[in-house]
């Protein structure tokens, strides 16, 4: 398997379950851009996405913060998040990593070396309402971090706040 | 979200999201969170606080904040 891109083996039928949303490339919805800047000010990052996982590419439904709205699947954080988590308890849903420089998955990706000079990330899987992991509402920090329990809580709260919101835009 | 947020912080809304207010929002999925750890655990708050990763005086002030012990029922252990 590619280290850079990982696929989950139920991919294909995820994707199309992405795809009946009918919300990639949509335009902004307030109330998720609200979500965004609200948790980039709450955990005080530069950064906050909600980022959809298609086939080749993650496409961002909502972006605070300086990065690209569209990047190329093998180079997304999101897609290590989703390929990680199976399990669809609230709690089981993040994906966090400290110091993307230290990570040997990530210290040679484009945007660890180069803009946004990611450091740390930190993700909530978004689900649809059948289970299937779609993207993330994620944190990136360019510097390495380790967040708290009560941190993650606050995390998973606003996460799940997106996932409704997602799973109710059509 | 630290207890004083809301107040420091208020949540910015315009036209298009005035019938969504993100600070309820905020304390109604609290609330359905804390709810599905504690009944997880059979009512058992420090084993949920354990399993979510928070402090069990954190959660308890959760359960108090949002007067959620009826609602988790006599199987409520701390």
């Amino acid at each position: 398997m590619d280290q850079t891109n990982p696929i989950p083996i139920d991919d294909d039928f995820r994707v199309k379950t992405l795809h009946l949303l009918k919300c990639l490339d949509t335009p902004n919805d307030a109330r998720l851009d609200l979500i965004t800047a609200f948790a980039a000010r709450e955990f005080d990052v530069p950064i906050c996405l909600i980022a959809l996982i298609d086939k080749h590419r993650q496409w961002c439904k909502s972006v605070y913060g300086g990065i690209e709205k569209e990047i190329p699947r093998k180079i997304s954080f999101c897609t290590h998040a989703i390929y990680q988590v199976s399990s669809s308890y609230p709690f089981d849903r993040v994906f966090e990593v400290t110091n993307a420089e230290e990570d040997e998955r990530f210290a040679n990706n484009p945007l660890v070396i180069d803009d946004p000079n990611i450091k740390s990330y930190i993700a909530f899987v978004l689900q649809s309402k059948t289970g299937m992991n779609l993207g993330t509402l994620c944190l990136i920090d360019n510097k390495p971090r380790k967040y708290s329990g009560e941190e993650i809580f606050s995390l998973v709260t606003i996460g799940k706040i997106a996932e409704d919101v997602i799973n109710h835009v059509s | 979200m630290s207890a004083s947020f809301d107040k420091d912080h208020p949540v910015e809304s315009d036209e298009e999201t005035s019938d969504f207010d993100l600070s309820d929002e905020i304390i109604k999925m609290e609330i359905q969170l804390i709810i599905l750890a504690v009944k997880r655990q059979q009512g058992d708050v420090r084993a949920a606080a354990d399993e979510i990763g928070v402090s069990v005086e954190y959660l308890s002030e959760k359960i108090r904040k949002y007067k959620l012990e009826g609602m988790l029922d006599s199987q409520l252990k701390h």
